[in-house]
């Protein structure tokens, strides 16, 4: 009764409020807990709780920082950055399930809805989502501070936390319908897409400097250094010297701005999170706003002209379209490269790569980024080219004369062609300046190559997802992307070092290993191509 | 009940409507044709708040739709083409926030509701996710939130897409009860004979531009044609187009 009055007071409509917020969270929950729309039919709940688990061990990393630390605006700052980091990315790689649906506006824009009121309903999905990460990367780190520095101290990490998240989430949220808001329609896709990047280098350069700051001594930094007041974790940070009972005016004042900016972040987004900004993102997704014209008659004449098996013509086609048209796939796919980029520049941070020929006992170390990307940049790329809004469009695939698993091939293979091998050919340029022979680099970069194809072989056969055929389900992305990463994760450092001790240093062996891959790969294809009645089955249209 | 008086509709260079003017009277069944992308569904948008006009204004129920967005959505009933729903869920769950977005007290949500689930025999379905249910089941769920909080002014986007020759009927019978009642329904489809057979006058709309308007029997005269098919297919038609057809059927003959 009392928060109806008060909802009714700051002018929202409670019954509207409360029916739009549980409709929203009832989605979400439905969506990513029970995942209806399931290919193969089984309950995606699962899929919920390995991302639950998944973040909560990312905060149980942490542990060990926060253990051998006493100063608890030192921890907070890395755990706020770190969360914030997780938080941004997250909304990133989900865009539009997470912040707005371009289906509000054709869902609810002829009902009696104040913007207001779907405002604050939207607003209150966000928090309950933000609140949910929060919870479990900061949940290993809030129990750890409450066991070593008491209750209160506790209590004022895990208000940070969450609010210091929330305005991540609302800022990147401001930031996308600023763009929104500024670019012209005509030039709308293209300017969007060129944020996504920047966003994206925005985002991962934090985790990059992070990174760099976490190998050093960075807590006896943050004790003398005053730049982390600067950034918005440090503000947020300054929560713990307010119940510590010893704050300073700058604390007092860091309190202060963390309360104002997330007003104003507030504020703005009000006018943001609307009805006409998911109109604006169906416009987008349906690409009313291309002009066809030159560029339509431009494309027909390569339909025409194209070459090749007519599987493989439809897969490349329908990706080339796809990555023009549909900003949202442009959008993931690009949101990539700022990530190769990082990964890149981490990966090759301690000095060059050893050349596993001269040196068989390789430590791993930061170079395992660099070898990740050869397995975790295709198997993203193949996230983005599977899901898409016009999901349903893939009818086409099952009413064609065409067989389906060629289908897969020809996918499989656009994304060895055009994208796999020419990033091998970019580390082939990098190691041949840091390995001393041509041709170990030649060598290495072929072993790499085979296991990259057969990973994604294997993706293939065990998830036979067409193009574009599966709908963008919230978390289901990140859940195959975190999947991936565990995976691959095992195969470098279990696979590699153990490759490179036993195959490298001998001619024969690494003869034999080249072959065994090669037989590997044929044996792959062959069970691939030869419609395995297993992956058959789970190919199905399903609406 | 509803006017339009010069409704324009640019999306960027494209005029999807064009400086429109209508005028329909309160218990008019009216029907809106046109060939696809003519501007039907565009001009209806407009009508329920959802396009801002790029020029023009318009009025549903006395109410401006541009300064008065939220007055005109709490009188009007809209069946949109796409049929879009909650898909997450179930059917009792998305009529009971159609209630409540609507303000229908919960005494008469709890006696319609079920008269509705009754009336398109989905009492058996009701606690089951929309998207688990057949096209047909899920538009019987959209027409139902349309016409739950008994709007004075009904937008029907197609609204016969996917129903049975049943349902049709039922849908039919319950349209002419409620214009009986003096609701307005405007009135968007294809299917030229339920158009000829329940709107009491008919605006033909080509490329943005409404080309003709007046009783299906008027448009007959207009166009000097013996049915309404002939009389729309000369409007909307150009006079290639049978040289179109011909050219296409001798290109399927090519080897």
């Amino acid at each position: 009764m009392i928060f109806s009055s008060f909802l009714q007071k700051i002018d929202i409509d409670p019954a509207q409020w409360t029916a739009l917020a549980a409709t929203f969270i009832k989605s979400d929950l439905r969506r990513s807990i029970a995942s209806p729309i399931s290919r193969t039919g089984k309950s995606g709940g699962k899929n919920f709780y390995i991302l639950v688990l998944f973040y909560l061990l990312l905060g149980v990393s942490l542990i060990p920082f926060i253990v051998n630390q006493q100063d608890l605006f030192a921890i907070n700052f890395v755990l706020l950055s770190y969360s914030m980091f997780v938080v941004g990315s997250q909304i990133l790689i989900e865009y539009n399930s997470v912040i707005i649906s371009p289906e509000d506006h054709a869902l609810l824009a002829y009902l009696p809805v104040s913007s207001r009121t779907f405002f604050w309903a939207k607003l209150c999905n966000l928090l309950l989502y933000v609140l949910t990460f929060t919870a479990v990367i900061a949940l290993p780190a809030v129990v750890t501070i409450s066991i070593l520095h008491g209750f209160l101290p506790a209590l004022a990490t895990g208000v940070a936390a969450f609010l210091s998240n929330l305005s991540c989430a609302l800022l990147v949220v401001l930031l996308y319908a600023l763009v929104l808001d500024r670019a012209t329609p005509r030039r709308l896709q293209s300017f969007l897409s060129g944020f996504q990047v920047v966003l994206g280098i925005g985002i991962y350069g934090i985790f990059f400097a992070l990174s760099y700051l976490l190998d050093g001594a960075i807590f006896d930094m943050l004790g003398s250094q005053q730049w982390p007041l600067f950034l918005p974790p440090g503000w947020f940070s300054s929560y713990v010297h307010l119940v510590s009972g010893h704050a300073g005016v700058t604390s007092w004042l860091l309190s202060a701005l963390t309360l104002i900016w997330l007003g104003v972040l507030t504020r703005l987004a009000a006018g943001k999170l609307s009805l006409g900004y998911s109109e604006k993102l169906g416009f987008l997704a349906a690409g009313s706003y291309a002009n066809p014209g030159r560029r339509t008659a431009a494309r027909s004449v390569r339909i025409i002209n194209a070459t090749g098996p007519f599987e493989a013509r439809v897969v490349r086609q329908l990706i080339v379209s796809q990555f023009r048209e549909d900003s949202k796939f442009k959008m993931s796919v690009l949101a990539i490269l700022p990530l190769t980029f990082f990964y890149f520049l981490i990966g090759t941070r301690e000095g060059p790569l050893v050349d596993p020929f001269l040196s068989p006992h390789i430590q791993m170390g930061r170079s395992v980024l660099l070898y990740m990307l050869i397995f975790l940049f295709p198997m993203m790329l193949r996230t983005h080219v599977t899901h898409s809004d016009s999901y349903r469009a893939s009818w086409a695939f099952y009413v064609s004369p065409i067989d389906l698993v060629q289908i897969l091939v020809a996918e499989k293979n656009v994304l060895m062609r055009y994208f796999v091998l020419p990033f091998l050919g970019v580390l082939a340029g990098i190691l041949w300046f840091q390995f001393e022979y041509l041709t170990h680099v030649l060598l290495h970069v072929l072993v790499l190559g085979l296991l990259a194809h057969l990973f994604l072989q294997l993706a293939f056969m065990f998830a036979p997802d067409l193009p574009f055929s599966l709908p963008n389900i919230k978390g289901q992305q990140s859940l195959r992307l975190i999947s991936g990463v565990l995976v691959v994760l095992v195969i470098l450092y279990v696979g590699f070092p153990f490759m490179f001790e036993y195959f490298y240093p001998e001619m024969q062996k690494f003869v034999l290993f080249i072959m065994a891959l090669v037989i590997l790969n044929l044996a792959a294809e062959y069970i691939l191509r030869n419609r395995s009645p297993r992956f058959l089955r789970a190919v199905e249209f399903a609406d | 009940m509803i006017l339009l008086q010069g409704l324009t509709k640019h999306f960027g260079e494209k005029k999807a409507v064009d400086n429109i003017s209508l005028e329909i009277e309160p218990g008019e069944v009216f029907g809106f044709l046109g060939p696809n992308g003519a501007g039907k569904s565009t001009t209806v948008k407009m009508l329920a708040g959802m396009l801002k006009p790029t020029a023009g204004r318009a009025e549903v129920a006395g109410y401006d739709v541009a300064s008065q967005p939220l007055e005109v959505k709490k009188r009007i009933g809209y069946v949109p083409e796409s049929g879009a729903l909650f898909e997450a869920l179930t059917i009792s769950e998305h009529l009971d926030l159609f209630a409540n977005l609507h303000h229908i007290p919960t005494h008469l949500a709890n006696r319609r509701i079920p008269e509705f689930l009754n009336l398109f025999e989905l009492d058996d379905v009701k606690t089951q996710p929309l998207h688990s249910l057949s096209k047909g089941t899920k538009q019987k769920v959209v027409l139902t939130a349309a016409l739950l909080h008994n709007p004075q002014v009904l937008f029907l986007d197609e609204p016969f897409n996917g129903l049975d020759a049943n349902v049709t009927l039922t849908v039919k019978d319950l349209l002419r009860r409620l214009t009986e009642q003096g609701k307005t329904i405007l009135f968007c489809s294809h299917i030229l004979e339920v158009v000829e057979r329940i709107c009491t006058r008919i605006a033909i709309i080509h490329n943005g531009h409404i080309v003709a308007q007046g009783t299906s029997t008027e448009l007959m005269t207009q166009t000097s044609e013996p049915s309404l098919e002939q009389a729309f297919h000369k409007l909307t038609v150009t006079s290639r187009s049978n040289s179109l057809t011909e050219n296409a059927v001798q290109a399927l003959g090519e080897i």
